[in-house]
């Protein structure tokens, strides 16, 4: 579809763009001070996501699914993944607000890159071209950096911002260099395009052509694994975690981690379309299914296994992502319909349950500016409120009923199982057996907030904040959605389809 | 001739490459780093891409380079800080090995065969014309990325010392 | 063959570099930024690593766009080196703030995140 017709399928990230101008134009003409600033432009930036979450909603159904002449693809799965993004990303808004790890002179501008990297995030997960994916990805790359690194109380933020920024410009300098061995060898830059060429170039049928565009997948895969934290290109994950503001941090561990799902499952079903309607068929993808299914398993033994030995609760939830990230990686390795369908259902109570456990920590460090496995100790009799939520987050995360993460790991196995074969089912049994290990360190914190008194006198934990409040209502949906899951089998019926 | 002059630059790259890798001085070691980037401008106009060519001198050698010799001089901290020794042997066998891999992989792969590009192949004319017809989406979408670095200089240099 | 004003004279006459001296050129330069990277310690010298190896990929892509005859290549180099610019502000910003607050710029003494 050419330029101008394209239009109106974009309007959510035109609105997000323009929210985010408006943001930093009205920041620097106006310089609002007390009630305007601190309640005014949180408010405008979440007017902003609604409109474009509207906009989203409202989108003009086309037969024609590519835009901008190939750069864009737009599908159920893309439409769905936005929608995680803009939803994170109002949710990280909510959390900031009166969080003391922002500096206050500098909210503005925090709003503004929020918007932006939502706004880079929708873009990610439609794109249909090398070009777009590199651009999409690096919008949200360097946003990511510069909010990691926006703490200034003592040097942890900037430390944390640094070191994603050296990770990041490597990861990204390798999968450049892989796109540009596939362009090289296949002349083509829109994923479409590299699907036919694929389909029908002589390059694979030597040896040397299979093992150099297997080169330059592994590259791409670098690129990509960067974004989602799988091992072994997880290293920065921990560090950035701990150190950037928490807010953004909850954040952090969702929307690009979706954004980039959504380019791994549009990447693989553009080289190999049959990918996506019958992932038994292609066979000329088993390279990259290979490679995904031993990157899903190191994934989620190692961010397990390492998840142990913390003692800080950010950094506990960071391997814990980090493990999560390989679960969802079963999803996109069964492919099919039921493959993307049950990544899509793992993203939506990953989005409620993730960003509730960060909004706990959050709400926990404002009292006791701490995140030390010690300052949980007691928090049962303390904030029982909050522990209660808190328990509910961490079953989830472990998977146990009745609680979303139950149904969303119940889809990702079935979803494996259903695809039959032997290395399918061991993925699956492997994938079993660390949500048996995760058990372990997520028990461990329940322990320590109903079972272990706190030594001393410790801080009251005040529930009267932006943070302890999202953390409750959070629950809620996890619940719920643990006992009546009709909302997620809905999605994943919805979202099984991408072209 | 032409073989030659390529010849020259990419060993003028190459050498100007390990120089901004192995010297200490980081001052030293930027210099090097330009010298590669020049020399990368003129391999492009060897390869028919005489736009980009000025664009590599005016943006990356010039500005880029600039903000990093900049940020060298302007910091007093320590600049000769030593290398990691056994991570450099290690270093030098892996990428040998990838080397050694890469090029033997390729050399089976694409034809070796040069072309001359069309008439006016790569010049500002045609790269224009593709850019703001099939490009330009991205090409507006770059605009978003250079203003998150303006935000980002404004937020990170303006904020006070602890 | 006729020359066109643009290219470069002397890129036309003679039958040109094979593709294979470029794309060696290109990996060498990847592998050198690559071992720097990882052999540096200076944040700086780090992103200067990391800038060689963006411009061994585009030295490929620039070779390939002639080999596939597409300006494709061309607009993606323009795009990388504009990023590249915005990486750089964003680190060396980040490495000014850091330098003031902890004095150093090396990466092994940024310790207070364990990891």
């Amino acid at each position: 579809m050419p330029t101008l017709e394209s239009l109106p399928h974009v309007l959510p990230e035109v609105a997000l763009a323009v929210t985010a101008a408006a943001l930093f134009v009205l920041e620097a003409l106006w310089q609002p001070r007390g009630r305007a600033r601190r309640v005014g432009f949180p408010l405008l930036a979440l007017g902003g996501l609604l409109a474009a979450l509207l906009f989203l909603v409202a989108s003009p159904s086309s037969a024609e699914p590519r835009f901008f002449g190939g750069l864009l693809t737009q599908d159920p799965f893309s439409t769905f993944v936005r929608g995680v993004a803009i939803v994170a990303t109002a949710l990280a808004v909510g959390l900031a607000l009166g969080s003391p790890s922002l500096p206050s002179n500098r909210r503005v501008e925090y709003h503004g890159l929020l918007v932006l990297l939502a706004l880079g995030m929708c873009l990610l997960s439609s794109a249909g071209h090398l070009l777009m994916i590199y651009v999409a990805i690096e919008i949200v790359s360097l946003t990511s950096y510069l909010l990691a690194g926006f703490d200034d109380r003592g040097g942890r933020s900037a430390e944390a911002g640094l070191k994603y920024v050296l990770f990041g410009g490597v990861a990204s300098g390798v999968m450049l260099f892989g796109f540009s061995l596939l362009f090289g060898l296949f002349g083509d830059l829109s994923l479409s395009g590299l699907g036919q060429a694929l389909a029908h170039s002589t390059t694979l049928s030597t040896g040397a052509g299979r093992w150099a565009t297997l080169l330059a997948l592994v590259f791409v895969l670098a690129g990509l694994g960067f974004k989602i934290a799988a091992v072994p290109f997880h290293m920065w994950c921990p560090d950035v975690y701990e150190g950037a503001p928490t807010p953004f941090t909850a954040l952090l561990s969702v929307g690009p981690k979706a954004a980039g799902f959504a380019v791994l499952l549009r990447f693989g079903t553009g080289l190999w379309p049959e990918l996506a309607t019958d992932a038994a068929a292609a066979t000329s993808a088993l390279p990259w299914l290979l490679l995904l299914g031993v990157m899903s398993t190191v994934t989620m033994t190692v961010g397990n296994l390492a998840a142990i030995w913390q003692d800080n609760l950010k950094r506990l939830l960071a391997y814990s992502s980090i493990a999560h990230a390989g679960y969802m990686l079963m999803g996109v390795v069964a492919g099919g319909r039921e493959g993307p369908g049950a990544v899509a259902v793992y993203l939506a109570v990953y989005l409620i349950m993730n960003i509730g456990a960060f909004a706990v920590v959050s709400a926990v460090d404002r009292s006791a500016h701490s995140e030390d496995i010690g300052v949980y100790h007691g928090l049962g009799r303390r904030a029982p409120l909050l522990a209660l939520a808190m328990a509910v987050f961490l079953l989830s995360l472990t998977g146990l009923p009745p609680t979303a993460g139950f149904v969303g790991k119940l889809y990702l196995f079935a979803s494996l199982i259903h695809h039959g074969g032997f290395w399918y089912v061991l993925l699956a049994v492997v994938g079993v057996l660390n949500s048996v290990v995760s058990l372990y360190f997520y028990a461990r914190v329940l322990r320590a907030m109903f079972l272990e008194s706190a030594a001393g006198e410790p801080a009251p934990v005040s529930l009267a904040n932006s943070a302890a409040a999202l953390a409750v209502v959070l629950a809620v949906p996890t619940l719920a959605l643990g006992i009546f899951w009709q909302p997620l089998a809905a999605i994943a019926n919805f979202s099984g389809s991408l072209f | 001739m032409t073989a030659t002059i390529f010849i020259l630059l990419a060993a003028l790259a190459v050498l100007g490459a390990v120089l901004a890798v192995l010297l200490p001085n980081a001052v030293h070691a930027a210099m090097a780093l330009i010298v590669m980037l020049v020399a990368t401008a003129g391999i492009y106009l060897l390869l028919s891409a005489p736009f980009v060519a000025v664009i590599q001198i005016a943006v990356y050698a010039g500005a880029i380079m600039v903000l990093f010799l900049f940020v060298i001089m302007l910091m007093n901290v320590e600049l000769r800080i030593p290398l990691r020794r056994w991570t450099l042997v290690a270093g030098t066998v892996a990428g040998g090995l990838f080397l050694y891999q890469t090029v033997h992989l390729l050399r089976g792969v694409m034809d070796d065969q040069a072309r001359s590009g069309a008439d006016g192949f790569g010049s500002a004319h045609e790269v224009s014309s593709v850019l703001f017809a099939e490009y330009v989406v991205p090409f507006e979408l770059v605009s978003v990325l250079l203003l998150v670095a303006i935000v980002a200089a404004v937020v990170l240099g303006k904020r006070e010392a602890a | 063959m006729q020359q066109h004003r643009t290219g470069p004279a002397w890129g036309q006459e003679e039958k040109l570099i094979p593709l294979s001296h470029t794309i060696l050129l290109s990996a060498v330069l990847f592998a050198v930024g690559t071992v720097g990277f990882l052999v540096r310690r200076s944040a700086v010298m780090m992103l200067v690593c990391v800038e060689i190896m963006l411009n061994a990929a585009n030295i490929a892509f620039i070779a390939f766009a002639r080999h596939h005859l597409s300006m494709a290549g061309h607009i993606w180099v323009f795009v990388v080196i504009t990023v590249a610019a915005g990486e750089a502000a964003i680190g060396l910003a980040l490495i000014v703030a850091l330098a003031r607050e902890r004095g150093t710029i090396q990466v092994d003494e940024l310790r207070s995140l364990k990891g």
